[in-house]
C-alpha cells in the first residue's frame, strides 16, 4: 500500500496497511465522542500526553491527549490561523505553541473551523506541572472550557541514572526513585476520588491490574517492533508509519483495539523485514530524528529519500515504549503505573537520561547521522539538545540543528530546510 | 547608596578565611538554612551585558539570560570559589541548569561545582508540603555534610531571627520609594536588593540602618511606575524608566518586592516554619494558583499611576498572567504598557514607548500624603 495525501503545506507517505487502519480509528474514537459526551452525558477528559491515562481507560472515561489533537490541528494547517487568536487576546509573543494550540482552538469558538466542530467540555483536564508555563496554560483552558483543572506535580530528580533504559522494566521504584513516586500515587488518588465523585463510577483496582498486565503485552509487541526496525537493513518502515502505529494505540493503551494493533503492526513490520522491503530504494544513509514530530509538514521524512537514500529510521515514539511503558513488577498496579508517569517527560528532555539513551538507540540502529528539532518556543521541547548533540558527535554520530516548531508552521520553508539537511548530509555525512 | 562595585567581594572573602559559600539562584532557596549551616549564603551574580560563549554552547536560546549569564560565569571560571550550588525547582531554567551542571560535572567535561536541587513543590497541598518537608530536611543535612557542623534548632532560630529583621529594615526601607512623595529612586532600591543577595545578613543589616537614620530625604521625581513580569537584577529597565520621566515605585518580581516574602513564623518548629515559608509564602514562577489579587493589591499599595510589565525574549510562563493581571487593572483604572520580547538587560528599543506612557500616565504631579 502507498497511501499518498495532499493538503496545503503537507504531503505524506504511508508504506503500511495498517497506517491507515490506526488513523481510521483515532478518526472514528473523536467522531463519536460528541455523540457520547452530549447525547448520551458520557464524561470525558483532557489529558497531557505525560498524565496516568490508565485511570481514565479503568473507570471507561474517553480521554483525548492535549498534543495529538494539537498535532492534528497542525497537520489540518490550522495553526497559522489559531496563533492569531491568540494573538488577538492580548497574550505576548513568547507563549509555549504546543501546549496552547488547543486553548487557542477553543478560545476561538468557531465549530464550523475545528475539526468535527472542537471538543466537548471535559469533566476534567489534566497535566503534570512539567515546565512554569504549563499551569498557566491548563487554568486558562479550563476557564475557557468551563471545567477543572487537576494538577499532578512534577517532581526533580536526585537519583541519575544514565542506563535508565535497561533498568526501567524491573527496577523501576529505583530509577523513579520511591519519593516520587509515592507522591504521583496521592496525586492519583485524588484524581480517582474527583472522578468517582463527578461520575458517581467506582475506580476498581483489579481492573487496573488487568490492564496493566495488557498494556504489557502491548508495549511488548511495540518494542518487539522497534528492535527490528532498527536492526533490519534495509529499515522496513519509516518513522511517519512508525509513529501513528506506536501512539495511536498509546491513546487507547490496553484495550482490546490497542493490543490488536500493537500485533498487527508487529506482523506486518516483520513480514516487510523478511521479504526485505525497504522504505526508500538504495537506502544509503540512516537518520534519526530527535523531538516531536514535525506534525504540519510530516511529508518532509520522505523528501530525503530520493536525493539522499537517506531514510529517517528512529524518532522517539516507537522505541520509548519498552522502557517507558513496561512495568514487570505489577504487585501494586498504582505504584508500577506511577513509575511509568512521574519520569516521562523528563528522560526524554534533560541530561542525562536523554543524551545517554540517544546515543545508545543511534548504535543499536546504526544511525549514520541525526536531525534535532529546535523549536523557538517551547523550553521543554528545546532543552537537552545541545548537551545530546555533543554526546552524538562525541559518538561519531554528526548531528544537525533544525530550526522549526512542531505545530507552528510560521517560517517554515519545506524547500529551503530540505536543502539546509542536504547540505549538511553532503558536508558532514557522504563526504 | 549602595557599592555593588564587586558584588563576590565578601563571599570570596569568607572563602579565603576558611568559610563555605553557597550559591543559589531565586528566591525560594532557604537562606536562613544556609545561613545558620554556617555557609555564606550567595545569589549567584550575573554579568548582564556579557557575551555568554560556553554557556551556548550547551545550553539552548530559550532559558532565562540570568541562568545563562551564571552558567557562563560557573564555566569560566570566575566563580571557581563556591563551594556548592543550591538550584531551585520553582523556576524551570534554573532547574534545567541543575541538570546541566550536573551531567557536565558527572561527565568530567567541565569543573563546576557540586549542584543540589531543592525540590520544593508550589502546589499549595498537603501531600506537597509533606514532600517539601521531606526535602528540606535533605538539604539541611547536605549542607551539615558539607561544613561538618551539626545544623542546631538553636543555629537555625538565630538565622530566622536575623532574616526577619533585615525583612523588616528592608520593608522600611522599600516603604521610602512607596510613599507619596517618593524618597528614594527606584534604581537605588534594587541595589539594596541585590545587595541583600550579597551579604551575611549580620553585615548587611547595618547598611539598613544606616539609610533608615538619615532622616527625611529628597523627593524624588517621575511619575510612579511598577515593573512587572521578568526579574531584574540590576537596575538598568528602572534608569531607563527614570530616564523616560517615570520612577519605579515597587517591583513586582523575584529579585523585587517579592524577594523576602513575608517574615518566618519564629514559634513554629525552625525546620517546618522555613519549609512553610518557602512552600506558602513566597511568590515564584510557579506558585499555584498564580495569585492576581494579590498583584492588584500589591499595585493599589504603591499607589501606581502605571504598571510597565517588562518579559525577556526567553520568558514563556510569566507572559501568561499578562492577560489576567492587564484586565485586572483595567479593572480599576490603572494604566499599563507591555514590553515583550525583550534583551537582557534592556536596550535603548523601550526608551520611546517609556517615554510616551509615562507622559501619559503623569499629567499633573501626585499630592503628598497627609
Amino acid at each position: 500500500m502507498n497511501d499518498r495525501t495532499e493538503q496545503p503545506g503537507q504531503r505524506s507517505r504511508k508504506d503500511l496497511a495498517c497506517t491507515a487502519e490506526a488513523t481510521a480509528y483515532q478518526r472514528e474514537f473523536v467522531k463519536t465522542l460528541k455523540q457520547r459526551v452530549i447525547d448520551h452525558g458520557e464524561p470525558f477528559a483532557i489529558a497531557q500526553a505525560d498524565t496516568a491515562h490508565e485511570i481514565f481507560h479503568v473507570m471507561d472515561i474517553p480521554v483525548v491527549s492535549n498534543q495529538w489533537w494539537a498535532s492534528y490541528l497542525a497537520a489540518k494547517q490550522l495553526s497559522e490561523h489559531y496563533f492569531k487568536v491568540l494573538d488577538a487576546r492580548g497574550f505576548p509573543a513568547s507563549s509555549c505553541r504546543y501546549c496552547s494550540l488547543g486553548l487557542a482552538c477553543t478560545l476561538d469558538a468557531d465549530p464550523s473551523r475545528a475539526p468535527w466542530g472542537g471538543l466537548p467540555r471535559p469533566t476534567v483536564i489534566t497535566a503534570r506541572l512539567t515546565c512554569d508555563c504549563i499551569q498557566r496554560v491548563f487554568e486558562c483552558w479550563a476557564q475557557a472550557l468551563g471545567t477543572r483543572f487537576y494538577v499532578f506535580e512534577a517532581p526533580g530528580f536526585a537519583h541519575k541514572d544514565p542506563a535508565w533504559f535497561e533498568h526501567t522494566r524491573e527496577r523501576w521504584s529505583e530509577v523513579y526513585e520511591d519519593h516520587r513516586i509515592d507522591l504521583h500515587v496521592t496525586e492519583m488518588q485524588g484524581l480517582i476520588r474527583l472522578l468517582e465523585t463527578e461520575t458517581g463510577r467506582r475506580f476498581d483496582h483489579d481492573k487496573l491490574g488487568e490492564l496493566m498486565q495488557r498494556i504489557n503485552q502491548q508495549e511488548e509487541l511495540l518494542h518487539e517492533a522497534a528492535l527490528l526496525v532498527g536492526t533490519a537493513r534495509p529499515c522496513p518502515v519509516g518513522i511517519a508509519d512508525q509513529m501513528p502505529n506506536a501512539m495511536i494505540p498509546q491513546w487507547h493503551r490496553g484495550s482490546d483495539w490497542a493490543l490488536a494493533h500493537a500485533r498487527r503492526f508487529r506482523d506486518e513490520v516483520a513480514e516487510r523485514v523478511a521479504r526485505s522491503i525497504g522504505v526508500a530504494d538504495g537506502e544509503r544513509l540512516r537518520l534519526m530524528w530527535i523531538g516531536a514530530g514535525l506534525w504540519h509538514d510530516p511529508g518532509f521524512y520522505n523528501a530525503l529519500e530520493q536525493l539522499h537514500g537517506a531514510v529517517f529510521v528512529w524518532s522517539m515514539y516507537l522505541p520509548f515504549t519498552g522502557p517507558q511503558y513496561i512495568r514487570y513488577d505489577l504487585s501494586d498496579p498504582l505504584r508500577a503505573l506511577a513509575s511509568r508517569i512521574c519520569g516521562m517527560n523528563e528522560v526524554l528532555h534533560l541530561p542525562p537520561w536523554m543524551n545517554a539513551w540517544m546515543v545508545s538507540e543511534a548504535k543499536r540502529c546504526g544511525i549514520d547521522a541525526a536531525v534535532m528539532l529546535m523549536p523557538r518556543s517551547n523550553r521543554q521541547a528545546v532543552s537537552g539538545t545541545k548537551i545530546t548533540r555533543h554526546a552524538l558527535e562525541a559518538a561519531g554520530i554528526p548531528t544537525l540543528e533544525l530550526p522549526a516548531d512542531m505545530v507552528d508552521d510560521a517560517g517554515w520553508d519545506r524547500a529551503a530546510m530540505v536543502e539546509h539537511v542536504s547540505r549538511f548530509l553532503k558536508t558532514r555525512v557522504e563526504e | 547608596m549602595i557599592d555593588l562595585g564587586d558584588r563576590t567581594r565578601a563571599a570570596r572573602e569568607f572563602h579565603a578565611a576558611g568559610g563555605p559559600v553557597v550559591g543559589f539562584l531565586s528566591n525560594d532557596v532557604p537562606i536562613e538554612l544556609l545561613h545558620a549551616a554556617g555557609c555564606f549564603p550567595l545569589q549567584l551574580p550575573p554579568a548582564p551585558g556579557m557575551p555568554t560563549p560556553r554557556a551556548d554552547e550547551y545550553m539552548e536560546d530559550l532559558f532565562d539570560p540570568m541562568a545563562r549569564s551564571v552558567f557562563e560565569r560557573l564555566l569560566t571560571g570566575e566563580l571557581g570559589f563556591v563551594d556548592a550550588i543550591v538550584l531551585p525547582r520553582g523556576v524551570d531554567s534554573f532547574q534545567r541548569l541543575y541538570y546541566y551542571l550536573c551531567e557536565l560535572r558527572r561527565c568530567g567535561t567541565e569543573r563546576v561545582p557540586e549542584t543540589w536541587l531543592f525540590d520544593l513543590l508550589k502546589t499549595p497541598w498537603r501531600s506537597s508540603a509533606d514532600y517539601n518537608l521531606a526535602r528540606t530536611r535533605e538539604l539541611a543535612a547536605r549542607l551539615q555534610a558539607l561544613t561538618g557542623r551539626e545544623l542546631t534548632d538553636a543555629a537555625l532560630r538565630r538565622s530566622i531571627a536575623q532574616y526577619n529583621r533585615v525583612r523588616r529594615k528592608l520593608s522600611a526601607a522599600l516603604g521610602l520609594r512607596r510613599c507619596v512623595p517618593s524618597r528614594l529612586p527606584g534604581a537605588a532600591a534594587l541595589d539594596l536588593l541585590a545587595a541583600s543577595q550579597l551579604a551575611m545578613p549580620e553585615d548587611f543589616e547595618p547598611q539598613l540602618d544606616a539609610l533608615l537614620a538619615r532622616g527625611a530625604l529628597d523627593p524624588v521625581p517621575g511619575a510612579r511606575v511598577v515593573v512587572a513580569g521578568s526579574a531584574h537584577d540590576q537596575p538598568a529597565l528602572h534608569a531607563r524608566i527614570a530616564a523616560a520621566g517615570g520612577q519605579v515605585v515597587a517591583d513586582y518580581h523575584w529579585r523585587g518586592d517579592l524577594l523576602f516574602g513575608a517574615e518566618i513564623d519564629e514559634h513554629q518548629p525552625p525546620l517546618t516554619a522555613i519549609c512553610r515559608h518557602y512552600h506558602l509564602d513566597v511568590i515564584g514562577a510557579r506558585t499555584y494558583p498564580t495569585p492576581v489579587d494579590g498583584f492588584v493589591d500589591f499595585v493599589r499599595a504603591a499607589q501606581a499611576q502605571g504598571v510597565v510589565f517588562f518579559y525577556y525574549a526567553a520568558e514563556e510562563a510569566l507572559t501568561w498572567d499578562h492577560v489576567p493581571q492587564r484586565q485586572a487593572l483595567d479593572a480599576i483604572g490603572v494604566p499599563w504598557l507591555c514590553l515583550s520580547m525583550q534583551a537582557y538587560p534592556p536596550d535603548p528599543t523601550v526608551d520611546a514607548p517609556l517615554r510616551e506612557f509615562c507622559a501619559r500616565i503623569a499629567p499633573t504631579p501626585l499630592r503628598a500624603e497627609a
